[in-house]
């Protein structure tokens, strides 16, 4: 696995298959660090904000962390812009968030905001849509799901990650210490068809061997499950892998396809996925 | 004793013979794995079974395929080019009073679940120390005197490749 995507393929196995989110499980008493770049792109050109000259690092909930996010650009436009010579914000150390006052800030490094969350239990949103220990698989050697080389006792409920494509847009500014990736994935699940391989299910929950007769439905719902799952802010976000995935979205319609194999069906569903990488890491593997 | 019950018999009599004879170098078993977990990446069998098939049947080579994304047989054996072969098993005798086999009880389908795996072993003079480890790709059973195997190398990730 390359160093760049080593951590996000990490990050992608805790929530889908080892219950990042539900208390209790691997991966879920990390410390949990968002990290967010909110540089534009403008070449060549080292600026920014930040507050005392550092990225800031402070408690606050999700959604005052997305008021604070745009509080924070319209800040930066207005000193940008002209209309404000500086512009300085008051972070305090208590978790809450005040704005004091408008006072000199100096254009030297770049904006990195920081919003830390160091709760070690995840809210009751994310551990109810998180995904169960054991709900899913890494497929055998992790490979393609439609490979018929792959046995069929490993294939029901098993799931690959099928990296896409890097892009990192047109206007990167490598004066800026983070910079902003975008990678695409699909996360694929293998899912049995037919009464003939019922033996082989991975049942889970409630299901049964029975339902092998409705073998969309089923897939259909373990899209649904591992999509919030995925774009779960909280169950994708945090510092401990590098770079951080600042943003996970579904990146087109979930399809299902017949393969090789015998009953093998794949549900396949897209993510987008935008990174902050560290300008000073070189990601070598 | 019906008429094939009798000629199973007999022609089990004489694939012994032949395997007494030493014509039968490939000795042929059923791996069976069980997983202490579901099947997954990383996951390791917590009981390898290997039941050899008695009399040895005849193992002829059918062919070298393309390996599979997945893969195939170690490198090592073929310089660099991973290779599917393919293995011809047979003839098995079919089940009479007294011996035979059937498929179902050489590879027990009905133990198969995510956390078992079937497997054929074959080791001999031909083979690498350890063998070689395949899955069944074909299986015909429909013949009065004779059931057939078709075995192809097992990706790389099963135990024992």
């Amino acid at each position: 696995m390359s160093a760049l995507l080593g951590g996000i393929d990490a990050r992608i196995v805790q929530i889908v298959q080892n219950g990042r989110g539900i208390t209790g499980a691997a991966g879920s008493t990390t410390t949990l660090v968002r990290r967010l770049s909110l540089v534009p792109p403008l070449v060549g050109q080292p600026y920014g904000v930040t507050a005392n000259g550092t990225a800031v690092t402070y408690t606050i909930g999700f959604m005052e962390g997305i008021v604070e996010i745009l509080d924070h650009l319209a800040a930066q436009l207005l000193a940008i812009t002209g209309l404000f010579t500086s512009v300085t914000k008051d972070y305090t150390g208590d978790g809450s968030l005040t704005c004091t006052s408008l006072a000199p800030v100096t254009f030297t490094s770049p904006v990195r905001l920081a919003v830390a969350d160091t709760a070690a239990v995840f809210s009751t949103h994310a551990q109810a849509i998180a995904i169960p220990v054991g709900s899913f698989r890494r497929s055998e050697g992790k490979a393609p799901l439609d490979d018929p080389g792959l046995d069929g006792a490993a294939f029901d409920r098993a799931y690959d990650i099928v990296w896409g494509t890097t892009d990192e847009g047109d206007g990167v500014n490598e004066f800026d210490a983070v910079s902003l990736v975008t990678v695409k994935a699909a996360v694929e699940v293998g899912v049995l068809v037919g009464q003939g391989v019922a033996s082989l299910i991975k049942v889970q929950g409630t299901e049964t061997t029975a339902d092998l007769s409705s073998p969309n439905e089923r897939a259909l719902g373990i899209s649904l499950q591992i999509r919030r799952a995925m774009t779960c802010g909280e169950l994708y976000q945090g510092n401990d892998v590098d770079p951080p995935i600042i943003m996970c979205a579904r990146d087109g319609a979930t399809t299902t396809r017949m393969v090789e194999g015998g009953g093998r069906m794949i549900v396949s569903t897209p993510f987008v996925m935008t990174l902050a990488i560290d300008n000073t890491n070189p990601y070598r593997p | 004793m019906s008429v094939a019950d009798a000629a199973r018999r007999a022609a089990h009599a004489g694939r012994k013979i032949v395997d007494a004879l030493g014509m039968r170098p490939t000795t042929v078993c059923i791996r069976t794995e069980v997983y202490a977990a579901d099947i997954a990446d990383g996951s390791t069998a917590s009981t390898t079974t290997d039941t050899a098939i008695v009399p040895r049947p005849k193992v002829v080579k059918l062919a070298d395929d393309k390996a599979s994304m997945y893969g195939a047989n170690p490198v090592g054996l073929v310089q660099g080019h991973a290779i599917l072969s393919t293995y011809e098993v047979g003839p098995i005798t079919p089940p009479f009073p007294g011996g035979g086999s059937t498929l179902a009880s050489l590879v027990s389908p009905t133990t198969v679940d995510t956390k078992h795996r079937a497997l054929v072993l074959l080791t001999g003079p031909d083979f690498a120390a350890a063998g070689e480890v395949c899955v069944i790709v074909h299986a015909d059973w429909t013949k009065p005197l004779r059931g057939m195997l078709v075995v192809q190398r097992a990706p790389q990730n099963a135990s024992g490749t």
